[in-house]
This record gives structure tokens, C-alpha cells and sequence, in this order.
């Protein structure tokens, strides 16, 4: 059991999938422990540079979860968060960063199966992958803003 | 300075430490620099937990407090409150989930323990960086908006209403009282539904402080608790609340019957109806389901149903009225519209359209063959003088609709005879002279001046009309020019233009063609132009179109007709060049086409195929290409005009550039049809009347909305059995050399046998029968939907609930027997009110049944068809309904197929009991597999899973008692007010034990089944609840706004204005001042889409910064 223990930061919209993680935990729907949350307001405030910073301090994988398009507690947070995320996966792979180790996932509120899925699922495809090694590209943020230019 | 954090964490009893092992945390983490004390505690939420952290922020002067514990959603207020009491900022305190994000999800101590130590280690380092914030008060606007008005929804409102506030109900339907209304008996005491329910509604009828909003739903809301602005949607209701006696004569003159919703399909109702008597608003209303396609798609809107319907019922001088309302030509457009409104029919969809436009052309013909014109009355004269510039369409419909308002009319056109294109371009057999004069001289008739041989620009000009004192001038000159085709040749003797053919055959002038025709087009001139060739004695007519048949834009009958008159079509050429003999036309050569890429208007643009010219004999070519406007004339005017030459207008007022002068027609719309020509006229009338009246050009009334196109089951079941009725012709051999007409119309009675065809898709026609008939003058057939912006404090939703669609259990045969009913029809069968009065009669004969069996758990409890959970009234109605049966029958009997019975609840197991003891129903547990007929009986076929084996019992009447479902339309009301819903559609409350009737928006509050399935007693209780919470907010007068909001450092900000883009509020802008982003923190909600996107990093979100969050990642990665 203890072969590698991944860690994924977990970003989760106050409004929808941190809701459906609690009602997961209400339902006890057991899931792989290798998330570490945050909770934010809403997916569109999750700034690309915490994904690189997190995987600059260590983390295995980051997953970004909100509500569904047309759900937006904030009309179309996360909808600017989707568009910033496709940049945002190239770069992680100039970066070294195998595709799998960030994910955005839309998960509404009455959503609880699906959030312990998408965590199980994303912890076995990161078990798979083996542990994140830091290239020596990505140290700090800033490096998103060098690579970027290249 | 080093931070000093009080680190405490919950163990919940044995919730958190079951599996998380707290002391081995509390133990590493106490090591930690920053961290000053660490305890665990069995239960900190307890008054003795929350005492431990106030006591050390005393003692030991603590900076921060971290909490480890159970969802910040459960106990952030209660742990930033005791911080708060002990002097600190609630702001320097985070809250750390290790309940619902580790103990409960994990069967692995090791595991758990670890995830939940690095949360924490991520809240220790978030929590140094918070900095103290302090939330601004807002005043509570201490009003209300109830939306659904249901029992849930009437107690709350009464509530608040009766603690003295201002209470908006919103209701979708026509009256209050929800599905309640619809009951006859309540359990556990058959008291009657109606008898407890009324003097609920009447109170709220009467209430002072109460505003029902019927027929309207909530569109959008903006802001924040104690300061909502809410959008409603209201749909006419038709009919005055203060005019409206009740007296209910609109009833039996109404010719429309549709299946009645409130009825649940088990009797029709009209469009215009009251659900029962003692409804509340106790008037009467009209439903309509909005344009119908008929209406919606005829360019001058014609209310086809209202006059289909009218026709039949041979009230002809009735429908005629409503003709004219938007059509004052009917003889004329009934025999030469391109009627759009029999195309979108949705008879169509079933077999073939309704005959409008032939029906419309009897009403016409009716009045003329009478001679009695009948129009509205006009107006008293307003002295006032409009001048009308060529008497086409456009012109006499404009001329019509000002002479009806008082004005002073005086049409100017230049040929000898009126009626531009009508008369000079529709030959004599689609539209018979005697039909155009008689409509014309009925226009005159109205006292409108025509002069004809008068042409704008020289006999006439705009100063010598201002000079005689008109004061408004309406161009409608059309297109009469023809086409050119640009090909060698094109002037030579025997090549005529189309237009000219039309015209001097229609003003009798000689017309010279010769033996061999072609026409070259492939529009209704070409057609027409062939066929007139024909009768003026070629021998033999072609038509030439470059396209094929399929892009020919004539109407398929004028093409069927032409070729039935010997016609000949010849697709895919054009002529390239013209031969000529002495200047006279001998050879025509002509190339043949294939068809390429689509082009600009969607057709496929005809490509040449080289080397296949050919040169033909022909005596006349009449070129049909198109039309063009002669615009000298008006260039006195100087009017602005696009590249086509048309004359350009304002689209909603046909304002043109110059003050005072209006135009409408082909003129400015390019060639186009008699019906826009006609639109255009009643437009342009309306425009001038405001600017005549007002000196200002009309408000542009927004259009009634379009109904679903799609035919539904219902509208199949309303269409009566008549076939479409033909169109009787002129025999083919009875036209040749004579330009009688052709389409010899409708009689009376196919005309009305058509008029019944109507299925009445939109509901009510505005035929305006209930409006003659209401004595009180209380119906306004003209009433259009409104927009309300309401400010509200708090938002109860009571949207309430649906019922399941029992033909998902096609084995049940609900839909295929008559006497298999839902439970919902079986109360309106006991109502007095009624289909049957309250008697419990078999819906297919009105017999009294012996035999009737309930099956439980319909759509209820059923992973496979249905939904999981168990809807919680089925067992009880059942048990009413079956003493109901009882009661009105003593010698029947009851038969229960039923799961598992559940009746908890106060007094109802005593009630089952009585259910099966004293009415001695049978109750047979198990499910139900098949319903069907035998010997005229129904037989319902099922197992006893308690004796084992299988069942079967004769039924008379089969009763399915189908569960509850959320709303069909719960998303639009979810997405209207951003709430969340379950997996099934109910709205999600916040707490499910402590916050049944809040949710997570505060001040929004749930009451009723919207939030999940619930008898009365408990729809009642969340409705007082759901009030009281209203009351407690306007109680507090000001409510704190989170400081959460967006902060931009104006030394990084670089003005680049990326997130004035972005923000979906407008609450960030550029300031012109410092050039740089500036936040307005009344309209930010903090969600800090902006702060992702700043590439300087210069705004961010209170509370959210960059440097809290990626402490928090550091610390839980490190």
C-alpha cells in the first residue's frame, strides 16, 4: 500500500465540488487520501501560477475543480478558468509536467459520486506515473514566465 | 516579529479521531516555531471547546487561530465568533476540514492521520498571513419575495405580510394555492383540501401588505442579502383584477377548448377560464401560449387562428374585422400571398396546413359580393394632411390605416389606373380587375383622395406639397424598372424587359410578341410573363432559369400551373449573347450551367460549362431578372439610399433621412411580396400618427414571443378529422386566349369546414368573442408581457413540485386504458369542483367502479425507471383515496399493491389502520407487473411477496399513485437564482439537519417540495420557517458584507485593463486619474477572476491573496 504516496493539490469552488467533497464525506464514500484542498471561490480564481508553484514545492498533481458551464456562482468564472487551462497544459508540458498530473473537472454540488471517482481515478493515474521529479525548469513561478517567452 | 498561532483540533467524539489520530498531530505540530499551543479537544464547537481558544488568545496573546475540525460550512461562524469575543480579528483565524475531507473518507488511520497533519500544516501557514479585516454594514431593504405560491409559499408570505412587511408573490400560474388547490380531502383527518386552503388564499387576496404577481416567473437576481434586485417576467393575464366581475359570460362564447393542467387532463377548459370558483385573484384569466406560427410568421402579423376560428363559426363579418385589424385587403392577399403562415402551420405537421390564405380570400369576397364595407370607425378629423406617394401596397395600406386615425389622405401615383405592381404587374388571372377596384374604391370610400397621372419630381414636389400643406409625406413609389442583363444584344427589337410586358398589357396598350416566347427568369414575373404570353397568342412558351427547379424562386403552384397551361421550363442555361436580323431579334445563344458554391443568399451560384453554346431559334425574349427602382423621380427628395438603390430607413419606424418623410414597399425593401408591402403601410401609418401627434417617432412595442413550433401529443389529439379542402381551378382548356381567373375560391362551407381545422396551438386566438361578450368591458386582448425590477431583502423559493409521468411504466397502461388514472386525476374526480362533481366515476363510461386497485410507489423507490428515493405521501393518499372510494361506495372494494407501508406522522398509522380494519381494503405486498384488459375488465396482475406467489384482481378503475419530482423547469429557476440542486432536481438546503430551509446563498431561503418531497403539515412548517428567517433578517436592519473582496496595489498595477475585461460585474474600472484598475466594492463579490488574470500580480482578493494561497500549498506539500 505504501509503494508511493502522491499528493494532489486540490482546488476546490466553494459553490459546487467543495460542497459535493463534503457530501462525500457526509455519504462516507471512501476515496484515496492523497488530496490536499484548498477551497476558493471559484475556479476562475485559481491563478495559473499556484498550479506551477505547486508543482514547484512538490506536489504530484493539481486538480482543479468547478461548476458546470452555465453554473458559475459568478456568471462565467468558470469558463475563464477552462480558457486559461489549455495554455496553461502546454506550458506545464514545456515544463516537464506529463499530461495527467493536472486536471479541470466541472463538479456540481449534487455531484458527491462523481468527486470520489474523479479522486480515485486521479490518484491511480498519478500512481501510475510515479512520482513528480521537479525538472530543474520548474523551481519557481517565475519559470512560467521564462518558459512562456521562449 | 515571530507569529504566535493557537493550533486546535476537534475530535468529534470518535467522528475525527475514529481515524484520525489527533494527539499524534497535536504532538508534531506543537514542535512547529510558529505554533504556540496545540490541544485537541472531544468536541471544540461545545462551550468549554470554544473556551479554550478564547482563554489562550487571552492568556497567551495568540496572533492566529487554526481549527481543525468539521467543514468550514458547519462552524466557521461559531470559532470566528469565539475569537471574536476574545478581542481577536475573526479574520486572523482559518479553518482546517479534516472530517469530511479525512476521517469519514478513509478506512486507513496512517492515511488519514497524514492527510489531515498536512491540511492543518497548510492552514498554520496560511493562517500567518492573514491580516485583520472588518466587513462594512449594508441596511436590510425589508421586503420580501416569495416565489411560488403554494401552501409553503402563502404561509411564509402571510407571515412576513403579517409581521408587517411588504411581500411580493410570484406566481407562475394563473391563481395560488399550488397543487393544494387541486386536492380534495387532506390525511390523516379527510378534512376538505378546499375548505382549509381557501381562507389561506383569500387572506393573502386581501392582505394589505401582499402583492400577487400572477403568471410570472423570476428571471435573474442580482446582489446581495438584504439588498436583492430580482427581474420577473410577467405574462398578461388579459382581463382586468379590478374590472373583472366574475360573472363568467366570456365562458360559453369562448370556441377554443383545450385539455385543463388544473384538471390534470380529465376535463378541457377554455383559454379564458377560472380554475374553480373560489380561485384567487378571483377574476378570470386568459392563458396563451404566445404567437402562434401562423401569426408569428406573417410579415404583417395577421391573426390567422383568431380569424380561422371565427371563420368557422361563420361569423365571417367577425373574422373580417380581425383581418383588417392588420390586413385591410383580404380579397386581394387571399388570392396572391406567398402565405408563410400555412408553411409554419403546425397542422402541417400532422398532414397538411390550414387553407388560410383561400379562407382569408372568402372573407373578402364574402363582403365584397355583399357590398356592405365595413371598417372601423374613423376617428374625428384631425385636420391634418398626409401625402402618399404611388398607390401600390404599401401606399393604399398606409392610406387605409390614416384615414381610420382622422388624417387628411391623399395618394399621388403616376400611372392612369391605382394599385402599382398590383395592377401593373399581377396579370388579370391571379387577381381579377373588378376584385383591385372594388377593394381600391373601398378605400376611397373612406375619404382618401386619389389622384393618378401625377408624377413626383415634376408635376408634384416635396415644396410643392409642403406648400399645400401637408405635413407628412409617405414614399411607397415600388420597383417598375426591370433588370438589365447585361448580355450583347439586349437591345434589340423583340428582347422585351418583363415589367414593361406586364404593364402595358395591364394598361391595354399593344403588347407585340411573336410565335416562339422565352422567359428568361425564374421569379413569379417570369411566370407570370409566360403565362400572359401565352394567353396574348404565342404559340410556344419557354421558361429559361440559369439555376434548377428546386432554387426557382416562384411558388410551386404558379409553376404547376404553368406547366399545366403547356408551359415548357428549361433549367440550367442562360443566354450569353442575342442575334439579330435588321435590328429585329432571330437567335438567341445560350450556354448551358451546373451548379458550384453556394453564394451569398445560400443558393448555389450557377457556373458556365464552356464549349456548350448553342444558338436557337426565337422570336421574343422577355427578361425577368429582377426589378430596380426608378429613383429620379424622388431625387428632389435626396433621400439616403443603399448600393441597391432602394431608399434606406430606420427598420422599426421607416423613418427616412429627412424629418417628416417615411417610406415603405419594394421601394426600400428591394422586391418583395404584397403582404410586407401591406406591413410596411399600417407601420409607416403608426409613425406618421406619432410624429403628426406627438412630434416624435413611435415607441417600438417589443413583439409578442413565439411559441414552441414543435407539435405536441395534445395538439395531435385536438385535430378534428377534416381534410385540407381543395382549391377548385379553371379548367386548363377554358383559359387559353382570355385572362379569367384562374383559382375559383372557397365556399361558405368548405371556407368554415377549413376554419375548423384550427388545432389552436396558441391557446386563446383573440378571435376578441369573450371581449364582446364581457359586459364590464374587463378584456384587453392587447396586453403584452412586462418586465418588473423588484428590490427585495429576502428570497423564499416555494417553486414546489411535479408529478411523475406514469407512461414510463407502459405496463401499467397509463395512456392506453382510460381507466388507469394517476392519483393527482383520482382527487379531482372526488372534487366538487371537478370534472364529475366529486362523484368517483370511471372515466370511460361514468360508471361507479367496485373493484379499484391503488399500486404504490410509481416512479418512487425504482433505481431502474424512476427515482430512489421514496416520495413519503403515496402510502397516505393512497389510504385517503381508498376510504374517499369507501365512502362514496360502501360496497366496493380496495385493493392496495404496495411496497413497504410507511406512515409516520402524526395520527397516520392510525389512519392505515383504519384504512384496512374498518373499509377492509386489501393490502397485497408486492409489485405490480402487468395492467390489462380482459372482458372488458381490467385485470391487474402483480405477486404477494408474502405469501409467495403470484396475484391477479379484477379491476374497474386502477389508480397509480405516482411519486414527486422536482419542477420540469427547476434549472431555470436554479440557474435564475444560482441555487444548487440535487442529483434529481431539488434545491439543496444548507445544512441538512440545522439549515433545512437555508441555503448556501444567504438570504435566499427553501420552503415546500422545491426542496425535496413533503406532506402539507411539514410544506406549512418550512413555509413559517422560511418567513421567520426573512424576519430575522429585516429584525437585524443591517447585514455585514464579507470584506472578501478584490484590492488592487496601485504600485504594481500597470494599467493594463485585463481585468476590466473580465469581471463579470463591472465592479473593476480603469481610473483615469491614477491609470490604474480601481475596484468598487459595493458591486465586487470576490470570486477573483481578476486576480488569476493580472500578470503583474497587482490585484488580488482579500483573504485569497497569491502569497496566503501559496503559503498553504507550501505547507501542505512540506
Amino acid at each position: 500500500m505504501s509503494e508511493f504516496d502522491s499528493k494532489i493539490i486540490t482546488f476546490l469552488c466553494n459553490w459546487c465540488s467543495y460542497v459535493a467533497a463534503d457530501a462525500a464525506g457526509v455519504s462516507r464514500m471512501t476515496q484515496k487520501t492523497n488530496t490536499r484542498v484548498i477551497r476558493v471561490f471559484c475556479s476562475g480564481m485559481v491563478d495559473p501560477g499556484y498550479v506551477i508553484k505547486a508543482f514547484a514545492s512538490g506536489a504530484d498533481g493539481v486538480l482543479v475543480a468547478g461548476c458546470h458551464p452555465g453554473d458559475c456562482h459568478y456568471i462565467s468564472g468558470n469558463m475563464k478558468a477552462l480558457r486559461r487551462s489549455f495554455l496553461l497544459e502546454r506550458l506545464l508540458t514545456e515544463l516537464g509536467v506529463e499530461k495527467g498530473r493536472f486536471r479541470l473537472e466541472w463538479i456540481a454540488a449534487s455531484e458527491s459520486p462523481k468527486y470520489a471517482e474523479v479522486i480515485n481515478a486521479m490518484s491511480e493515474d498519478i500512481r501510475r506515473l510515479g512520482p513528480f521529479s521537479t525538472p530543474s525548469r520548474v523551481d519557481e513561478p517565475s519559470a512560467a514566465a521564462s518558459a512562456s517567452g521562449q | 516579529m515571530k507569529k504566535k498561532v493557537g493550533v486546535y483540533i476537534c475530535q468529534c467524539g470518535t467522528n475525527i479521531a475514529g481515524k484520525v489520530d489527533t494527539d499524534k498531530i497535536a504532538e508534531e505540530l506543537g514542535t512547529d516555531d510558529c505554533v504556540a499551543v496545540c490541544r485537541t479537544y472531544k468536541y471544540m464547537c461545545s462551550e468549554p471547546g470554544q473556551k479554550l481558544i478564547r482563554d489562550d488568545i487571552e492568556e497567551l496573546g495568540l496572533d492566529h487561530v487554526v481549527e481543525a475540525s468539521c467543514t468550514p460550512k458547519m462552524h466557521e461562524p461559531t470559532f470566528r465568533n469565539a475569537c471574536s469575543q476574545a478581542g481577536m480579528n475573526p479574520y486572523m483565524f482559518e479553518m482546517v476540514n479534516i472530517r469530511e475531507h479525512c476521517s469519514w473518507v478513509s478506512e486507513d488511520t496512517d492515511a488519514a492521520t497524514t492527510k489531515a497533519k498536512d491540511l492543518v500544516r497548510g492552514g498554520v501557514a496560511r493562517v500567518v498571513h492573514h491580516e485583520p479585516l472588518r466587513g462594512s454594514r449594508k441596511p436590510v431593504q425589508p421586503t420580501a419575495m416569495v416565489v411560488g405560491g403554494g401552501i409553503a409559499g402563502i404561509t411564509a408570505s402571510l407571515k412576513i405580510a403579517d409581521a408587517g412587511y411588504q411581500v411580493y408573490l410570484v406566481e407562475q400560474d394563473e391563481i395560488i394555492g399550488g397543487r393544494m388547490a387541486q386536492f380534495d380531502k387532506t390525511f390523516p383527518t379527510l378534512d376538505c383540501a378546499g375548505c382549509t386552503l381557501t381562507p389561506k388564499t383569500s387572506e393573502v387576496g386581501r392582505h394589505p401588505n401582499i402583492e400577487i404577481m400572477t403568471k410570472s416567473q423570476v428571471e435573474s437576481i442580482s446582489g446581495f442579502v438584504g439588498n436583492f434586485k430580482v427581474k420577473v417576467r410577467q405574462q398578461p393575464r388579459y382581463v382586468s383584477l379590478e374590472k373583472c366581475t366574475g360573472c363568467g359570460d366570456c365562458q360559453p362564447v369562448c370556441p377554443v377548448n383545450f385539455d385543463s393542467a388544473f384538471e390534470e387532463g380529465m376535463a378541457t377548459r377554455h383559454p379564458i377560464s377560472r380554475a374553480f370558483p373560489q380561485a384567487i385573484p378571483n377574476t378570470f384569466s386568459i392563458l396563451r401560449a404566445g404567437a402562434p406560427p401562423c401569426e408569428f410568421n406573417c410579415p404583417a402579423g395577421v391573426n390567422a387562428m383568431g380569424y380561422m376560428t371565427l371563420t368557422g363559426m361563420e361569423k365571417y363579418e367577425e373574422a373580417l374585422d380581425l383581418v383588417r385589424e392588420r390586413m385591410p385587403f383580404a380579397a386581394i392577399c387571399g388570392r396572391i400571398c406567398f402565405h408563410p403562415c400555412e408553411t409554419a402551420c403546425k397542422r402541417g405537421q400532422i398532414e397538411s396546413p390550414l387553407s388560410i390564405c383561400a379562407t382569408k380570400r372568402f372573407l373578402g369576397d364574402w363582403e365584397l359580393a355583399r357590398n356592405e364595407f365595413k371598417h372601423p370607425p374613423i376617428k374625428k378629423s384631425r385636420d391634418k394632411k398626409v401625402a402618399i406617394i404611388g398607390s401600390g401596397p404599401a401606399g393604399l395600406s398606409a392610406a387605409y390605416y390614416l384615414a381610420l386615425e382622422g388624417y387628411s389622405v391623399t395618394i399621388f401615383e403616376k400611372l392612369t389606373m391605382a394599385g402599382g405592381m398590383l395592377a401593373v404587374g399581377i396579370p388579370a388571372y391571379r387577381l381579377p380587375r373588378d376584385i383591385l377596384s372594388a377593394e381600391i374604391d373601398n378605400l376611397l370610400s373612406m375619404g382618401v383622395t386619389l389622384q393618378t397621372g401625377v408624377t413626383f419630381g415634376t408635376d408634384i414636389t416635396y415644396e410643392s406639397l409642403e406648400a399645400d400643406g401637408y405635413e407628412s409625406i409617405f414614399v411607397a413609389t415600388g420597383l417598375h424598372k426591370s433588370g438589365q442583363m447585361r448580355v450583347e444584344g439586349e437591345d434589340l427589337k423583340g428582347v422585351v424587359p418583363g415589367t414593361d410586358l406586364l404593364r402595358q398589357h395591364a394598361l391595354d396598350e399593344p403588347v407585340t410578341i411573336g410565335k416562339r416566347v422565352v422567359v428568361i427568369g425564374g421569379g413569379n414575373v417570369a411566370v407570370d410573363c409566360a403565362r400572359t404570353c401565352l394567353r396574348v397568342g404565342a404559340e410556344s412558351v419557354e421558361i429559361l432559369y440559369r439555376r434548377t427547379r428546386k432554387e426557382m424562386p416562384a411558388w410551386d403552384i404558379e409553376v404547376e400551373e404553368a406547366e399545366k397551361e403547356g408551359i415548357s421550363l428549361s433549367f440550367l442555361a442562360a443566354p450569353i449573347r442575342f442575334v439579330g436580323d435588321n435590328g429585329q431579334l432571330t437567335h438567341m445563344e445560350v450556354i448551358r450551367m451546373k451548379l458550384g458554391e453556394p453564394d451569398d443568399s445560400g443558393r448555389r451560384r450557377p457556373v458556365p460549362v464552356e464549349g456548350s453554346q448553342e444558338l436557337v431559334a426565337v422570336d421574343t425574349v422577355v427578361a425577368a431578372i429582377g426589378q430596380a427602382p426608378e429613383m429620379e423621380t424622388l431625387d428632389s427628395l435626396s433621400l439616403d439610399t443603399s448600393q441597391w438603390g432602394t431608399i434606406t430607413t430606420d427598420e422599426d419606424t421607416l423613418a427616412t433621412s429627412r424629418p417628416g418623410v417615411f417610406a415603405g414597399g419594394d421601394c426600400t425593401l428591394g422586391a418583395a411580396s404584397f403582404v410586407e408591402a401591406v406591413a410596411h403601410g399600417r407601420q409607416a401609418a403608426e409613425s406618421i400618427h406619432s410624429y403628426l401627434k406627438y412630434g416624435g417617432l413611435k415607441e417600438i412595442k417589443p413583439r409578442e414571443r413565439a411559441m414552441d413550433p414543435d407539435l405536441t401529443a395534445e395538439e395531435r389529439l385536438r385535430a378534428k378529422p377534416i381534410e385540407r379542402q381543395p382549391m377548385p381551378h379553371l379548367a386548363v382548356e377554358q383559359r387559353a386566349g382570355n385572362f379569367e381567373e384562374v383559382d375559383l375560391g372557397l365556399s361558405a362551407e368548405t371556407a368554415s369546414a377549413e376554419g375548423q381545422r384550427c388545432l389552436h396551438c396558441g391557446l386563446c386566438c383573440q378571435c376578441g368573442e369573450c371581449a364582446r361578450a364581457c359586459g364590464p368591458q374587463a378584456i384587453d386582448l392587447t396586453e403584452t408581457e412586462r418586465i418588473h425590477e423588484i428590490d427585495v431583502g429576502a428570497l423564499i423559493v416555494a417553486t414546489g413540485i411535479d408529478v411523475f409521468g406514469a407512461v414510463k411504466y407502459p405496463e401499467y397502461g397509463y395512456g392506453k386504458y382510460p381507466d388507469v388514472i394517476t392519483n393527482l386525476q383520482y382527487e379531482r374526480l372526488c372534487n366538487s369542483s371537478g370534472p364529475t362533481h366529486g362523484e368517483v366515476l370511471k372515466p370511460s363510461d361514468g360508471k361507479v367502479p367496485q373493484s379499484v386497485v391503488f399500486i404504490q410507489c410509481v416512479g418512487s423507490r425504482d433505481r431502474a425507471k424512476g427515482y430512489e428515493y421514496c416520495s413519503k405521501v403515496c402510502c397516505m393518499i393512497s389510504a385517503k383515496q381508498l376510504r374517499i372510494f369507501k365512502h362514496h361506495n360502501p360496497d366496493g372494494q380496495a385493493y392496495v399493491f404496495y411496497i413497504d407501508n410507511r406512515a409516520g406522522g402524526k395520527g397516520y398509522e392510525e389512519f392505515m389502520r383504519q384504512a384496512i380494519e374498518e373499509d377492509n381494503a386489501q393490502y397485497i405486498r408486492g409489485r405490480v407487473a402487468k395492467v390489462y384488459q380482459e372482458g372488458g375488465r381490467l385485470v391487474v396482475r402483480g405477486e404477494n411477496s408474502l405469501v409467495g406467489g403470484p396475484v391477479e384482481v379484477e379491476a374497474d378503475l386502477v389508480v397509480l399513485a405516482t411519486g414527486l419530482v422536482p419542477q420540469s423547469d427547476y434549472m431555470t429557476v436554479a440557474r435564475a437564482l444560482n441555487l444548487s440542486t440535487d442529483k434529481y432536481g431539488f434545491f439543496i438546503e444548507a445544512h441538512p439537519k440545522l439549515g433545512p430551509v437555508e441555503t448556501s446563498l444567504a438570504g435566499i431561503f427553501l420552503a415546500g417540495g422545491a426542496q425535496g418531497p413533503k406532506d402539507i403539515p411539514e410544506s406549512v412548517a418550512q413555509g413559517a420557517a422560511a418567513g421567520a428567517e426573512a424576519l430575522a433578517l429585516f429584525g437585524m436592519g443591517e447585514v455585514e458584507v464579507e470584506p472578501t473582496v478584490a484590492l488592487v496595489d496601485e504600485r504594481l498595477c500597470t494599467g493594463c485593463r485585463t481585468c476590466e475585461s473580465l469581471c463579470p460585474y463591472t465592479a473593476v474600472t480603469f481610473s483615469d486619474e491614477s491609470k490604474t484598475a480601481a475596484v468598487n466594492d459595493a458591486l465586487c463579490q470576490g470570486c477573483g477572476t481578476c486576480a488569476a488574470a493580472c500578470p503583474t500580480g497587482a490585484i488580488g482578493v482579500r483573504h485569497y491573496t497569491s502569497e496566503q494561497i501559496c503559503a498553504q500549498i507550501e505547507g501542505m506539500l512540506g
